[in-house]
């Protein structure tokens, strides 16, 4: 039985309610993640370990509430290590003069929405930048759904769309629009300036705001 | 500290991302539910869709609740101005225009074509001076206005040129008697003798007021009406935009 097929069989047993191979499970991701971990920090950062802990326990969490195991175990506690990486690295960035470690208490968790990272005013022009940024097509669909101002079905009709699924699904979509843009801004910052992306970052994210 | 390579957030699995707004709905099976919550819990990339979305829509209905303030409150302003500007027309109707006829003979007196237009049947004036006017009669040289006082009989007699004529001298009006005038023509035959008359009273000036205001003309009530309508619409736009209640 290989690696990977066993790591999968150990998930499986883990879902079906057997504590104790829980932690061989860590114990073969861990590896993976402290890797993804190191590559987007460095191995000596102070918040490695942590990462890497709650990963994992986020994944074994997710295990016993979802009742199933996801079809690539290591893709999905990577990408889980990797947005915990993010979420850390916004609030570093947007947080210099303040060490986390003593502001727990007060600070939201790092796992929070980045948006928790800014102010409320600059928050709100953030949100106006996003919704602008959108195409028009995509802006009059979320405003029309956010101000009730017609039921879903008749912005069904309006869109042309098979079925009211369609329409969130459309939202959906253009949610993941904004977010990209607000993520990008909270990133690579408004005129494109960034410590690690360089111009490549920033061009996409005038592109997208020129887009918009 | 090395600086971080900035990664954008992912789907911890974009199979089940994609479905994390089934969650609005009402039917959802539990064992779907529970996926998708678990999926929340761990997917920082939905997470943030999932809250973008929330606060988007508080913004969005926001910016809507002070749009339709600010409508109101701009309706409310129009509102205003109209009811002033109508009470303001209102008053100087009631001002301007001549009260309405009263008395028992107002129909008689005056005849058709020649009548006094001021002071109107049983009008009342305040003041020692009163000003009198009446209707053009052709082939007329000159007028007389007798002026009698109904208590004693004292008449007065006064001559015009024109139509009009100025009565002064608080020996000749005093307040709280009632007077006739009576128009005749030089030469005598062009008016029959007392078909030209009309009576009204002097009184004090609230006497005055308080005649004005219930024998104001019909165009004063209306436009007194229209300026309450006004001002009464303007107080639940007032509340409305005051307390903020306005449905999202």
């Amino acid at each position: 039985m290989s690696d990977h097929e066993t790591l999968h069989a150990d998930v499986e047993r883990y879902v079906h309610g057997d504590d104790v191979v829980g932690d061989a499970v860590c114990a073969r991701l861990q590896p993976t993640v402290r890797a993804t971990v190191e590559r987007f920090f460095s191995p000596d950062d102070s918040d490695l370990d942590d990462i890497v802990q709650e990963s994992l326990v986020s994944f074994l969490r997710y295990l016993r509430r979802a009742g199933e195991a996801p079809r690539n175990p290591e893709a999905f506690v990577v990408t889980i290590a990797r947005n915990r990486c993010t979420n850390l690295a916004l609030w570093r960035r947007r947080r210099e003069a303040s060490d986390v470690h003593e502001l727990h208490d007060v600070l939201p968790h790092a796992a929070a929405s980045p948006l928790e990272l800014i102010d409320a005013e600059q928050r709100v022009a953030l949100l106006r930048d996003a919704l602008e940024a959108l195409d028009a097509e995509c802006r009059d669909l979320l405003i029309a759904i956010y101000r009730q101002e017609a039921p879903i079905e008749t912005l069904r009709r309006l869109l042309g769309l098979g079925s009211v699924q369609a329409v969130y699904y459309r939202r959906d979509a253009c949610l993941k629009k904004a977010n990209q843009f607000l993520n990008r801004r909270l990133l690579v910052g408004r005129y494109g300036e960034t410590r690690d992306r360089g111009s490549e970052s920033a061009k996409e994210a005038n592109e997208t705001r020129d887009h918009g | 500290m090395a600086e971080p390579s900035a990664q954008e957030f992912a789907c911890v699995d974009p199979d089940v991302g994609d479905r994390v707004f089934e969650l609005e709905r009402g039917d959802l099976d539990e064992p779907a539910r529970r996926i998708l919550e678990a999926h929340l819990d761990v997917c920082d990339h939905c997470k943030s869709i999932v809250d973008l979305d929330r606060r988007l829509a508080d913004l969005v209905r926001d910016d809507g609740r002070v749009t339709r303030r600010r409508t109101l409150r701009r309706a409310r302003v129009s509102l205003m101005a109209a009811a002033s500007v109508v009470a303001a027309a209102c008053l100087a109707c009631l001002v301007l225009l001549p009260p309405r006829p009263v008395g028992p003979s107002q129909v008689l007196r005056g005849g058709t074509d020649a009548a006094f237009v001021r002071p109107v049947e049983g009008e009342v004036v305040a003041g020692a001076e009163l000003g009198v006017r009446w209707t053009p009669i052709e082939g007329v040289e000159s007028y007389r206005v007798q002026i009698t006082r109904l208590s004693d009989g004292a008449t007065v007699t006064e001559r015009s040129e024109s139509e009009q004529l100025r009565i002064s001298g608080s020996d000749t009006l005093v307040e709280g008697d009632s007077y006739r005038l009576l128009l005749s023509t030089i030469p005598e035959d062009v008016v029959r003798p007392g078909e030209v008359s009309v009576t009204f009273r002097v009184g004090s000036k609230s006497d005055l007021i308080t005649h004005r205001i219930r024998n104001a003309p019909f165009v004063v009530g209306l436009l007194g009406v229209l300026t309450l309508v006004l001002a009464l619409a303007t107080i639940p736009l007032h509340r409305i935009t005051r307390s903020g209640r306005l449905r999202p």
